[in-house]
């Protein structure tokens, strides 16, 4: 029974997306339905699925007899799965109130609503030609959405997304060429990798330099310098977009495709302590710090934001190339907790967007009187993302950087150091906007200014806040229960 | 443990409830808080017992008393009440009052949890808090000068907890379990590294170089209440840092000889000359009291780093009368640019004559700085001194060396204010007798202080008999 929930959960948002399309609605109210029922029906089988699935893979159909297209849920699929689904009914709830004025709504949710499937997709994928399939399908059921708005800017950042993840997956299929040759790109996939290490004797060289290329395949996605170009850009997309697919969804499917190539395909022990560790290492380190330092230099602030979830996930990525438990362990917390923290920064980024039309650090001065709640909870994630205890991130980071000290190597000293410095900047980036919010200069009008936030989008607001807040409270229990999921208890 | 909530959220709910007041009476009703918050602090220092811990995975958030900030714990809301009666008297006409004391409250809130942590981590946490809330206060004039101070004020704020938090992961959980009186003997390899990064990253908010850069343009931005709290309860806040790492988590006598030690008191004694060079060469007022307090912090520094009991006396005596002389100085300066508007210290010929008691009480304290007898300052020199003699080697006599030339150099920076506000020399013939602009509440604090820095200078038994007690409690047996 529960394995047949797994296609269904699948399936029903791509089986769902047609009506969309083809139904022609009369009042925003039956979209609404259509969307909540499909968006809540999924989440609630994908969090049924991760709290009961006993992890037999289920093959649903062969393509030749090399490759089976197949789903699961493991531990990896448990804590993307989770995540993908407690934020996407908040963010339809933020995106209604977005997009009220805009005339494709219906469009946009169709697609909004397709990529959810893909995204399950990516997270229940049983191996890695499947996960490649729902990866590619992933890529071009959000390019609609980048382009929305259809002007010139949109288009270009849409090619430009295209562009990237398209020729990034591209380097990540010949990663399933080659396990598909030395082992199995069909075999489920295993914490000690797929490879058969009778063929692989001899060729060691060779499959370490196909992951190096897979992983900055992959890693496009997740934004790793040299190929981060498209973050930023495609941040002109309205801003239900960027907060869920640009900070969670799809640049989270990267990090995640990454975990599943180096842990759960290649296997660490292949990989650890050679160039194919310490060339993404490098490449994850300089992205940290480049990406806190770009974001500081840039005044729009849907970029701002954009930039910081380039150094974000490069933090995921470093706890990848730790290639240890710990740094399994470390990625997947952060994975969970730069979620909720950048999706609430964004809901508030976009609420002044949209609410008072402004998209630049100098025209926000003082906004915070205009809208006092949006601002208090851009403050308290402000200082999740800096790192504040009790807050999630803190915990990650440490996490990272305890798994990064105990290479107990100069890489491990280096790691640490780049947390710190991004940690600085990254103060720096986000409290020079609330102290223009709250302490604009001079003295402030004494006249009693009109508030601006609307009700549906500052309980959405309200909602991740209150969660991420919870979720730094409780990270002892996330710990373990991701010990559990991952690593089979033991922490 | 009742009590020591209500310390720390007291004066948190009592802020916000400040920020949102208008009208006249603000003055009034900050002034009655301090004093609530004040009563408080001092029954929970004499009633509070136990103390709350919290594990959020395993990471142990505690809250509890020991015998370290008792001091500072008493002494903090003393000097935020005499910086109120200052409010009363100077900045009537500011319009974002309220905010003012709203935060500072905010920050006497904090500061408590930052007495009250337990352990080291907790104590990370809510030194972040301090600087957060104390930034609004930095960036509270509202120019863009003010901003970019803030802005600057922040950044290194970040820098020194970065390192802080560097220096944690490097020393490993058990250093950020607890506050153990000598230490905990910890398993990490890296000890040494462990504690100068430590160190480093508290030593910002105590103006230790290479991280002192912002104290100056926060001081000088800002409104000089500001500046007071900034040199006399915020870089403090930093010292304790610092105490609190070296004698309560690796312990003195096993970092005593070590590496790190030679360098951060090394780093001191360059901090301390430096800081006295360029507040001698400045010329406007504040600024030069700020470097002029980087100077003596790292005094008192280089007094808690020796790891001896002398020098520990003597760090005890010098934070206590470098807070009350220096926000002296600062409300003096206050109450000039107040009723003058002048800034400079070239400007302040014969205001003497207009403000004999202000400047009279700016000429004492600037004597306790330079540590004159009986004065406070002199007190505290002179165990510094001892304390670095017994350190001994090269290192402890180029402390004294540092010590007095940068006495030497003070003298230089504050005296000839004094004298010439005073003695105009024969070309001075401006006679400013204008309406007094500035209430008479200004004097309250600037006498209090001056008779604090005099009374207690002649009688320094009281804070020297608490550094012995002190340092027997938290060295673990050192002698």
């Amino acid at each position: 029974m529960m394995k047949f929930l797994m296609p269904v959960a699948v399936l029903l948002p791509f089986f769902s997306a047609p009506l969309f399309a083809l139904k022609r609605f009369r009042s925003i109210r039956a979209l609404k339905a259509l969307t909540y029922t499909v968006v809540l029906a999924t989440s609630a089988m994908v969090l049924i699925l991760c709290a009961a699935y006993d992890g037999q893979m289920l093959k649903l159909a062969h393509i030749t007899n090399l490759l089976t297209i197949g789903l699961n849920v493991d531990g990896m699929s448990r804590v993307f799965g989770c995540v993908v689904s407690i934020l996407w009914p908040i963010t339809t709830l933020y995106a209604f109130d977005y997009m009220k004025e805009d005339h494709k709504k219906q469009r946009f949710f169709s697609f909004f609503v397709l990529s959810y499937g893909a995204a399950v997709g990516v997270a229940f994928a049983g191996n890695l030609i499947t996960m490649y399939l729902f990866y590619e399908l992933l890529t071009l059921a959000t390019l609609p959405l980048v382009m929305h708005k259809m002007d010139d800017m949109a288009r270009y950042a849409g090619k430009r997304y295209l562009l990237y993840s398209i020729g990034g997956a591209s380097f990540g299929f010949i990663a399933v060429v080659f396990t598909a040759n030395y082992g199995g790109a069909n075999a489920a996939f295993s914490l000690e990798g797929v490879l058969d290490a009778s063929l692989v004797a001899g060729h060691e060289q060779l499959l370490r330099t196909v992951f190096t290329l897979a992983f900055f395949g992959f890693g496009v996605k997740a934004a790793i310098m040299p190929l981060s170009g498209w973050l930023p850009t495609a941040s002109v997309a309205p801003t239900p977009v960027t907060a869920l697919l640009h900070a969670v969804a799809v640049v989270k499917a990267g990090a995640f495709a990454c975990i599943r190539l180096t842990y759960y395909t290649f296997g660490t022990e292949l990989l650890k302590g050679t160039f194919a560790q310490f060339i993404p290492m490098a490449a994850a380190l300089f992205t940290i710090v480049y990406g806190s330092a770009r974001a500081l230099r840039t005044n729009h602030l849907k970029r701002r934001f954009a930039y910081s979830t380039v150094s974000n996930l490069s933090y995921i990525l470093l706890g990848v190339t730790m290639m240890s438990a710990t740094g399994l362990m470390a990625s997947a917390q952060h994975i969970i907790s730069h979620a909720f923290v950048k999706i609430a920064l964004f809901f508030c980024v976009g609420a002044v967007l949209e609410k008072e039309h402004k998209e630049y650090l100098d025209e926000i001065e003082g906004i915070g009187r205009r809208m006092p709640v949006t601002f208090a909870c851009f403050t308290a994630a402000s200082l999740a993302l800096i790192g504040m205890p009790p807050l999630p991130i803190f915990f990650s980071k440490w996490a990272i950087g305890e798994s990064a000290i105990e290479l107990a190597t100069g890489w491990g000293y280096v790691s640490v150091a780049a947390l710190l410095v991004s940690t600085v900047l990254t103060a720096l980036y986000t409290l020079s906007i609330v102290t223009r919010a709250f302490f604009p200069l001079g003295n402030p009008q004494v006249a009693v200014q009109k508030r601006t936030e609307t009700r549906s989008m500052t309980a959405a607001i309200l909602l991740v806040t209150v969660m991420m807040v919870l979720l730094g409270l409780f990270s002892g229990t996330i710990h373990t229960t991701l010990a559990r999921w991952l690593i089979g208890g033991a922490a | 443990m009742v009590l020591l909530l209500l310390s720390i959220l007291f004066p948190m709910c009592f802020g916000v409830f400040v920020i949102g007041r208008r009208g006249g009476r603000v003055g009034a009703l900050a002034l009655g808080g301090i004093v609530i918050s004040l009563m408080i602090n001092i029954s929970a220092l004499l009633f509070a017992r136990g103390g709350l811990s919290v594990y959020v995975g395993t990471f142990l958030f505690a809250l509890a008393l020991d015998s370290l900030p008792r001091m500072l714990m008493a002494l903090a809301p003393v000097l935020f009440l005499l910086t109120f009666v200052f409010l009363l008297g100077a900045g009537k006409n500011d319009a974002k009052r309220a905010r003012l004391f709203g935060f500072f409250f905010l920050t006497l809130g904090a500061l408590n949890a930052v007495y009250a942590s337990a352990n080291l981590l907790t104590f990370y946490m809510f030194f972040e808090v301090v600087s957060l809330l104390s930034f609004p206060l930095v960036l509270h004039d509202g120019t863009e000068r003010a901003r970019r101070a803030a802005l600057i004020y922040i950044g290194f704020s970040f820098t020194g907890t970065a390192l802080v938090l560097g220096g944690m992961k490097l020393a490993g959980m058990e250093a950020i379990e607890s506050f153990t009186a000598g230490g905990v003997a910890l398993s990490e390899p890296h000890n040494q590294l462990a504690f100068l990064l430590l160190a480093l990253g508290f030593g910002c908010k105590a103006g230790l170089y290479p991280l002192s850069a912002w104290m100056v343009p926060a001081s000088n931005e800002s409104p000089v209440s500001v500046g007071a709290l900034l040199s006399g309860v915020v870089a403090v806040m930093g010292v304790l840092g610092i105490v609190r790492v070296s004698y309560q988590v690796f312990g003195a006598e096993r970092l005593s000889g070590g590496w790190a030690q030679t360098v951060l008191i090394s780093l001191a004694c360059l901090t301390a000359l430096m800081g006295a060079m360029l507040a001698y060469r400045e010329p406007i007022l504040k600024k030069r009291l700020a470097y002029s307090s980087i100077s003596q912090l790292s005094y008192a520094l280089i007094g808690f780093l020796t790891f001896t009991k002398l020098g520990f006396i003597g760090g005890v005596l010098q934070v206590f009368f470098h807070a009350c002389a220096k926000s002296g100085l600062f409300f003096s300066a206050g109450a000039v640019q107040e009723q003058t508007g002048f800034l400079r210290v070239s400007e302040m010929k014969g205001i003497g004559r207009d403000m004999p008691l202000t400047m009279g009480c700016f000429a004492l304290l600037s004597l306790s700085i330079v540590g004159l007898p009986p004065l406070g300052g002199f007190a505290a020199l002179w165990e510094l001194s001892r304390g670095a003699f017994v350190y001994g080697g090269a290192l402890g006599s180029l402390c004294v060396a540092v010590m007095l030339l940068s006495a030497l150099l003070s003298a230089g920076a504050f005296l000839p204010v004094a004298a010439s506000a005073f003695f105009p020399g024969k070309d001075f013939f401006a006679c400013v007798n204008g309406p007094r602009l500035v209430g008479w509440r200004v004097l309250i604090p600037i006498l209090v202080l001056s008779a604090a820095v005099l009374v207690f200078g002649i009688f320094p038994g009281v804070f020297s008999g608490v550094g012995e007690r002190l340092f027997a409690t938290i060295s673990g047996g050192m002698s």
